[in-house]
């Protein structure tokens, strides 16, 4: 069971690694990441210039991150049932939790990869130019699989909507969202109406609030990540993961195909 | 023989508000060894039937079991087959990387002595190295039924194998079909191509606007009531008068001196043969009139008869 799940999620892997897509984002991040030494000009001095190309670098890495994600969570299985492929899958004896679940960690396998690949070429450029090297970059690897785990099994559920451009529109909208989740809650208490606080409470627990996830703020300002909070933060994350999980397979046990 | 498919009164409804019925009331059975083909024009619901046999498509009413567990329970396809219509193969995968897939994805953890045997015995061997995405159609089906035969199965689904393989591809898979069924595998397909389905289905159905309208052994539905009597006059104008008298019953003039008549009626077939030797002409031939799958798939389709003309001919 678990070595088909694996097999499945491997061969995903190896099929979004041939993606022409996803050469062309480790180009333009590499051309985004050089470019942004011009930023560094800016600054009036090196720490500051140090600290300006990791925020700016960080945010170009997630960003990009996310886009992987969504296309390649978006495109995964919706292309795998287009062209057939799953019909000679699915017709063996085996659940279609499996090739859901290996769809889902083939696409984060792919997505981990990259973004570490992203975080190996930010990091090799502030060597290159100041000659320290970062040590906290593992706690931004770890929260960044935490988030995008969360973001690559929300979008292959929606990729199971028959549009793509649902898939797409719900996907951005739960990002944003959950982004801006304790923003929203916040701005929805100082508007003083109770039915829209009870509204955006429901919302606020079923969206993952991926402001958990983002140390960046505490990376710029060498504040330590404890150890209790990584752990918090990966529990958060895996109850979420374990949801969408359940909720992708049910919805696709239920799909005709 | 054994019972393999089991399928009664299987009924699928789409749409949410509005229900169409794709699939209606279909029933059938197909043993050990047998090869059954669904014929039907597009849209006739050949395809959603098989999808609902292999649990890819929810059945909305009737019960269906194969290898006696009802589907769609994973134990319903142990042993079980499927080559889609038009399948877009993998571009990343060899042949050899698509059947070894399969056949880990099978249980198969050593199973490179069978991914060899297989796709010798299917003529894939030399080319196991090639991207699928570089084979022709015909060697990626020949492919496709390596990758079916490693897992062992005993039933297989085949939609629309014939369409855009060219004639040496298709008498390849029609030999093919034909070792499986010397190897007791079971083998359900759906196809436009009653010709082809003539010369290896042992059973065939004609599935239209969802529903199974007609169903038999071959040999059975081939069968018509008709016969076919040939007589050879002495000369033109003998059979010429022999063929006005008896004007009401079907028939050609074929050549100068020979007469061709279809008959219904037995009673009417004695007398025409009494007549013709009392006529002192030779009885060339009386034979059943069979029909062809296409003949008969276009009587059963559009009402109309296109093997036996009526009247002058």
């Amino acid at each position: 069971m678990l070595s088909r799940v694996r097999l499945i999620a491997w061969d995903t892997f190896l099929d979004v690694a041939r993606h022409k897509m996803l050469t062309v984002h480790l180009v333009f991040v590499c051309i985004s990441l050089g470019l942004f030494n011009l930023f560094g000009h800016f600054s009036t001095t090196p720490t500051l210039e140090y600290r300006m190309i990791q925020d700016i670098g960080l945010s170009i890495i997630s960003l990009f991150g996310f886009l992987i994600a969504l296309f390649i969570g978006s495109t995964t299985l919706r292309d795998e049932i287009q062209r057939k492929t799953v019909y000679a899958v699915l017709t063996l004896p085996m659940g279609r939790w499996e090739l859901y679940t290996g769809k889902f960690l083939g696409t984060l396998l792919a997505a981990i990869v990259n973004v570490l690949v992203m975080l190996g070429i930010l990091i090799g450029l502030l060597f290159l130019k100041y000659g320290v090297l970062w040590t906290g970059f593992h706690w931004v690897a770890l929260f960044m699989l935490f988030e995008f785990a969360i973001m690559t099994a929300m979008v292959l559920l929606f990729s199971l909507a028959d549009s793509l451009i649902v898939c797409f529109s719900l996907s951005i909208f739960f990002v944003l969202l959950g982004n801006m989740a304790q923003h929203v809650q916040h701005l929805a208490i100082e508007a003083g109406i109770p039915l829209l606080s009870w509204l955006v409470d429901v919302v606020y627990w079923i969206v993952p609030n991926f402001g958990y996830f983002n140390i960046k703020h505490k990376i710029l300002k060498d504040f330590a990540i404890s150890p209790s909070f990584a752990l918090w933060a990966g529990g958060y994350a895996a109850c979420y993961l374990f949801f969408l999980l359940v909720a992708g397979s049910w919805a696709f046990r239920k799909k005709d195909l | 023989m054994r019972e393999l498919v089991v399928a009664e009164e299987i009924t699928k409804l789409v749409g949410w508000w509005k229900k169409e019925t794709i699939v209606d009331r279909v029933s059938l059975t197909l043993h050990e060894g047998e090869i059954m083909g669904l014929l039907g024009p597009n849209g006739a619901g050949k395809t959603t039937t098989m999808k609902m046999l292999l649990g890819l498509t929810s059945i909305t009413s009737g019960s269906a079991r194969m290898f006696g567990a009802s589907v769609p329970s994973a134990a319903s396809r142990v042993g079980v087959g499927f080559l889609p219509e038009a399948i877009q193969h993998p571009d990343h995968l060899t042949v050899h990387e698509y059947v070894r897939f399969h056949a880990r994805l099978s249980g198969l953890s050593d199973g490179e002595p069978l991914i060899e045997e297989y796709l010798r015995r299917v003529g894939m061997w030399e080319s196991r190295d090639r991207l699928l995405v570089e084979c022709s159609k015909g060697m990626r089906q020949r492919a496709d039924i390596a990758r079916l035969l490693i897992r062992q199965a005993r039933l297989i689904f085949l939609d629309e194998p014939f369409s855009g393989l060219d004639p040496c591809g298709q008498v390849m898979l029609k030999e093919l079909l034909v070792s499986l069924k010397k190897q007791n595998i079971a083998v359900l397909v759906n196809s436009h191509a009653a010709g082809i389905l003539a010369d290896v289905c042992d059973r065939v159905s004609i599935m239209d606007r969802g529903r199974i309208i007609l169903g038999d052994s071959l040999e059975k539905l081939l069968r018509t009531s008709r016969t076919k009597v040939v007589a050879r006059f002495s000369d033109v104008a003998a059979a010429t008068t022999f063929v006005a008298a008896r004007s009401s019953l079907a028939h050609r003039l074929e050549g100068a001196d020979t007469a061709e008549f279809i008959l219904d009626d037995p009673t009417a077939l004695r007398e025409l043969i009494r007549a013709i030797l009392a006529a002192d002409a030779t009885l060339a031939e009386v034979t059943p009139v069979t029909l062809t799958l296409d003949q008969l798939f276009v009587r059963v389709l559009t009402g109309r008869d296109s093997v036996v003309t009526g009247g002058n001919a």
